[in-house]
């Protein structure tokens, strides 16, 4: 077959339609990492504005240019948009975008997933961004420290907009790394083993993780205060048994692992670009990967490092202090296996290693001024200060913006085909350079020097007017920069000349696509047999665009990628993806619903909003699988595979995995809160503890029993073929879930105390009802189950979907016991004593 | 899960070890042992997480035996050393991040 | 930079945590310029390889092992435990768990000023935004707020600790010689944040006997 043929073929089975309709319906992995980027850029240009208003304030003592309320909403918004509006979705896109290219794959594994994830993104970033046009915008600052974000101390909406807004986008963000884990474990191509997988997406592999555990303590606590808000249950009110440290808890728990979450896509980029540009094989890679998930644990260890103020016992603050500052080894590995690759090759200074000499010089600083402040006595004194405001943006900007720039100048040739002039890019970069220190070096002076951090003015006379002036004018030059950039890669779009294929003479498996990218990436995929593909084969390129690899065909119209084994890389499976759909879409405007509702206090319109949502979910789940076994299929040179929905692991059930590790963590963060509270008061032990009903809790306790059995039984008649006791098995599960669901909320009805008199009556309803939405999830997925066995979707060779209901529904019978556990236990000590 | 225990496991066991720690110290301070000292400077509190500290770092000590070791689940020297590093970083951050459990504690 | 500028002594102001007058700012200043020194150091010799790798234009054999054990591994945990446990020494001392104060004040925040509180032989004494203190002597500030975080903080003289509802903290400050000293509320509170500052007055022994004793200050 002709590779033009062939071109043909996939693109009409992997392209999207012209138009508007293609806009709105593509799940293409190309179309939404660039989307993602770019609506990024979009925030951070704005962010960028917002900025330059605070330095336009602090320029000058006693400014009159904006008054207190603004600025609040200033750098509120300042931070908001560039944590979650830029520097996360900047990186998602980068690496939805690039995964499946430089793993050898034709798309992420749950494509809509990404597309939802974009839809939620671009809705939650609107009501932010209307917020603040209409003068709404949050201005509690972005850390949202209660009681100032409560209801008394805050009590317009602009609270509400910060945690349901942010939430919504979380969404995006908690859907993107179940989708980024699972595609790098199960989406390579053949061979491509676990230690031969570019470093890229080792790094993005191990933040992917770090998100599915570093985000829900976050979705947690804004939850519960918005809960607060809404209804008045005092989680954090210590007149009422809260306290506002758990809020802190919560929030930096999450915060900590951010800054990493942040750098290590930054990093991956220097680990990538940098063998390229010194023309030599990146050294330590197992070192490097080791340090990586060192950095994944130790940096969910620190968090009580941004709270060494509150009062803290000092033992503590020891513990954490000397975990800050261990922090730093695995980095520092990192940056000794870089200049060891340096060492052994030839470096060219060309514009990516321009901006890593960049990130070198600025990250170093913003890293040692952070070892600075893991030290709890000098951390004490400049908390809170300029200081700390310069450490941030020197981690941040010289830790996320220098590598991603050297990564946006890499990968503009893959982006869009073209290179851009050099001389404008350096231009760019020395004004930013420049500017950026300008700005940030003297501002820990400014620090020392007492100024606190969030004040809108100053008084003249305390040596503070010199060291703001610099750092102003430094601000604007940053801002050239950064214009300068912009400029040149519009000019680079419309005027560059076209690039060749690998221009850079790299050897990941990103070059060996087609410039500009095809919508199927590969027309037939590598049996990759070495962590440098393109050195080995020369003509790989060539071979793969005729269809000599694997998959160089189509099937009945199908998208189909290879899955393999998760260690070893041997080809497992044929992954069969979903098409172009308006499910994304339609999801997220009704998710959105749902936040909308709750924003403007139209709490009838919330449920009807979740049922929306609920029932497109239904029909998500619905196109996909098949009516027949079709057993091993051949894939090309020789090998043949089952299809996914054969396969004992397909990344369905790995993205379950994922989203109930997600799932548990955030449980876990609500028992932590309850224990917090519980430990450290004040105002407790509550004054009325729960009436435990004995009835209650063992009418739970035998209907989780009941529904146990009754799946297993079930599952053991569909793998015999009996499809028909199966569902019968199924039905009573179903009731007995239902019979859970009530006898729980039977078992808070009659026990617990108002959730609206003491954190303990809020955090045991909560408990109790997330126990009570788990059983109800876990009914509607085995009703699911259910229809698919009548549907015929069901066989013994094929049990995905019943092992995927499987996974929710013990999940959700463990929750519901805990929970009863967690509330019942303590309450029955209580009332024996 | 053979590749998440061979991997990490040795920084499961800090982690696990770490949270231990800290909570047991949230519960001391919580139930007043570190407020007068029994034994020369050191608390009640010191009696609690000193050997809280001894009994994790030689749980990690295990792990870092084990780690690297299995050639079935991780054949590429790269993942072996990875998980060798791993066990290490498990041991020697129990040390480091639990060694203020020395100092005679109190809860200011 | 920094060093320059403290050279041309311009690291005064009411504010100044560069001009120490208590022994827990002077003794964190003397910790701040040894962690100066010791991240100068790394950062020279850090980026001074980088700078020296840029220069190359031939490849050589490295020796992994040295770099990466070498200067990944031993040289910072070297420092950082140099650093660490100074640290934590410092921090006990400052802390001073087994110290016994000469006097306990209760400052108490709220949206958006302090109040300063203390028992006299004739009764308590509430002052707001002026804090008196005796010079030469160790005060405990009780910390608490009525409202919002805020944060109890006097540059020069101590770090800072927050004013949070429902808790009391406790700080130990002393100035070593009498004048008046700048505070600022240091943790973000609403719109009045940029505002709540206060003062420290250190009395000498004559004065603050006499302030004691009824005097008005």
């Amino acid at each position: 077959m002709s590779a033009l043929k062939l071109h043909g073929e996939l693109d009409a089975v992997w392209g999207v339609p012209r138009g508007w309709r293609g806009v709105l319906t593509s799940v293409n992995h190309s179309d939404l990492g660039i989307r993602f980027m770019v609506a990024a850029g979009v925030y951070f240009a704005i962010g960028g504005v917002l900025a330059m208003m605070i330095r336009a304030q602090l320029a000058t003592p006693r400014s009159a240019f904006i008054g207190p309320e603004i600025y609040n909403q200033v750098f509120t918004m300042h931070g908001s948009l560039m944590m979650f509006m830029f520097a996360i979705p900047f990186f998602e896109g980068l690496a939805m975008y690039l995964l499946p290219k430089l793993l050898g794959s034709r798309d992420l594994a749950f494509p809509r997933l990404s597309a939802f994830g974009w839809w939620c993104y671009l809705f939650g970033g609107s009501i932010l961004l209307v917020a603040m046009a209409v003068g709404l915008a949050p201005d509690g600052g972005w850390f949202m420290y209660t009681p100032l974000a409560s209801k008394t101390y805050t009590p317009g909406i602009n609270a509400d907009v910060w945690l349901l807004g942010i939430t919504f986008v979380e969404i995006s963000a908690v859907c993107a790394s179940i989708e980024i884990t699972v595609s790098v474990l199960k989406l390579r191509a053949p061979g491509m083993s676990l230690g031969r997988m570019p470093i890229f997406a080792w790094y993005i592999l191990v933040t992917a993780l770090m998100m599915v555990v570093g985000f829900p303590p976050l979705i947690l606590a804004s939850t519960l205060l918005e809960i607060e808000r809404a209804f008045g249950w005092p989680f954090f009110d210590p007149q009422r048994g809260g306290n506002p440290l758990l809020w802190q808890h919560l929030f930096w728990l999450f915060g900590h692992p951010e800054v990493y979450i942040i750098f290590l896509p930054a990093a991956g980029v220097v680990s990538t670009v940098l063998p390229v540009m010194v023309r030599h094989t990146l050294l330590g890679y197992g070192w490097i990967v080791g340090s990586i998930l060192v950095l994944g644990f130790f940096s969910f260890g620190l968090w009580v490092h941004h709270m060494f103020a509150t009062g803290i016992p000092h033992l503590a603050l020891a513990l954490f202090s000397a975990a800050s500052a261990l922090v730093a080894v695995p980095t520092v590995v990192q940056l000794f296996a870089w200049l060891a690759t340096m060492w052994a090759g030839r470096p060219q200074m060309r514009l990516p290693m321009l901006y890593i000499a960049g990130f070198f010089f600025n990250f170093l600083l913003g890293g040692l001024t952070g070892v600075m402040l893991a030290i709890v006595p000098f951390n004490w004194q400049v908390h809170d200060t300029a200081f700390v405001t310069a450490h941030l943006h020197y981690v941040l900007i010289g830790g996320f913006i220098f590598p991603m720039l050297a990564g946006v100048y890499y990968w503009l040739p893959r982006f869009t085909a073209r290179r851009s002039h050099p001389l404008l890019g350096q231009l760019g970069f020395w004004l930013i350079f420049v500017g950026f220190n300008v700005t940030f070096l003297v501002m820990h002076l400014t620090g020392l020097l007492g100024m606190p951090r969030r004040i809108y003015t100053y008084e003249p006379g305390l040596g503070w007017e010199w060291p703001n002036l610099i750092s102003s004018i430094g601000s604007f030059v940053m801002t050239f920069g950064f214009a300068v950039v912009l400029i040149d890669g519009v000019l680079a779009i419309v005027f560059g000349r076209r690039s060749s294929r690998n221009p850079w003479r790299a050897s990941t498996l990103e070059w060996a696509l087609p410039m500009p990218a095809p919508s199927y990436n590969l027309a037939s995929l590598p049996h990759v047999e070495s962590r440098e593909p393109l050195d080995r084969y020369h003509k790989l390129a060539q071979s793969l665009a005729m269809g000599e690899g694997y998959l160089g065909r189509t099937r009945d119209g199908l998208r189909e990628t290879t899955g393999v084994e998760v260690v070893s890389g041997r080809v497992s499976e044929i992954v069969i993806l979903p098409g172009n759909s308006w499910l994304p879409i339609a999801t997220a405007a009704a998710t959105g619903s749902f936040f909308l509702a709750l924003l403007l206090g139209y709490y009838w319109l919330a449920p009807i909003a979740l049922l929306g949502v609920a029932s497109l979910l239904w029909r998500w789940a619905a196109p996909l699988g098949a009516r027949a076994d079709l057993g091993p299929i051949d894939i090309g040179r020789g090998a043949s595979v089952l299809p996914h929905h054969e396969a004992a692991e397909a990344p369905g059930w790995w993205g379950s995995v994922f989203a109930l590790v997600t799932n548990a963590t955030f449980f876990s963060s609500m028992l932590f809160g309850y224990a917090f509270l519980a430990t450290v008061g004040p105002g407790w032990p509550p004054p009325v503890m729960v009436q435990p009903s004995l009835l209650a809790g063992g009418v739970v306790f035998g209907a989780v029993t009941l529904a146990f059995l009754a799946e297993g039984f079930a599952f053991r008649r569909m793998l015999a073929g009996d499809m028909g006791s199966a569902g019968t098995g199924l039905v009573v599960a179903i009731a007995a879930l239902l019979i859970c669901m009530l006898g729980l909320l039977a078992f808070g009805w009659l026990g617990l105390p108002s959730p609206r008199d003491h954190a303990y009556g809020a955090v045991t309803w909560v408990m109790l009802i997330y126990g009570a939405l788990h059983g109800f999830i876990a009914l509607v997925v085995l009703a699911f189950v259910r229809r698919r066995i009548a549907a015929g979707y069901v066989s013994p060779a094929r049990m995905l979907e019943p092992r995927v209901a499987r996974l929710w529904l013990r999940y959700g019978l463990a929750a519901m016991l805990i929970v009863l556990a967690a509330i019942a236990l303590p309450g029955a000590a209580s009332w024996r004593w | 899960m053979a590749l998440v225990t061979r991997l990490f496991g040795g920084l499961l066991v800090w982690a696990a070890g770490f949270a231990v720690i800290y909570g047991a110290h949230g519960l001391g301070c919580g139930l007043g042992w570190g407020e007068r000292p029994v034994l020369g400077p050191f608390t009640p509190l010191n009696m609690a997480l000193i050997p809280l500290w001894l009994a994790s770092l030689l749980v990690a000590a295990w792990a870092l035996r084990h780690a690297g070791r299995d050639s079935t689940t991780l054949q590429e020297p790269a993942l072996r050393r990875a998980a060798l590093i791993g066990g290490w970083a498990g041991l020697v951050g129990l040390v480091v991040m639990g060694a203020p459990v020395l100092l005679p504690a109190h809860c200011l | 930079m920094l060093l320059g500028a403290l050279a041309l002594g311009g690291c005064g102001g009411r504010l100044s945590a560069l001009d120490p007058a208590g022994p827990a700012a002077d003794s964190t200043l003397t910790l701040f310029l040894i962690l100066l020194g010791l991240a100068a150091l790394s950062f020279v010799i850090i980026f001074g390889i980088f700078l020296l790798a840029l220069r190359r234009n031939r490849g050589r054999t490295v020796s992994l092992r040295l770099f990466i054990i070498g200067g990944g591994l031993v040289f910072p945990l070297v420092l950082l435990s140099f650093a660490t446990v100074y640290g934590v020494v410092l921090g006990e001392r400052i802390t001073g768990a087994r110290e016994v104060p000469a006097l306990t004040v209760a400052a108490t925040a709220q949206q958006w000023r302090w109040q300063f509180t203390r028992q006299t032989p004739g009764g308590s004494v509430t002052r707001a935004d002026i804090l008196d203190i005796p010079a030469g002597q160790t005060v405990a500030i009780m910390v608490a707020s009525t409202d919002v975080i805020h944060a109890f903080w006097v540059p020069r003289l101590a770090g800072k600790v927050d004013a949070i509802p429902g808790l009391t903290n406790r700080i130990l400050i002393r100035a070593d010689v009498p004048g008046r000293y700048g505070g600022v509320c240091a943790e973000f509170c609403g719109t009045g944040h940029t505002g709540m500052d206060f003062t420290v007055v250190a009395h000498d022994a004559e004065a603050w006997a006499a302030l004691e004793t009824g005097g008005q200050p």
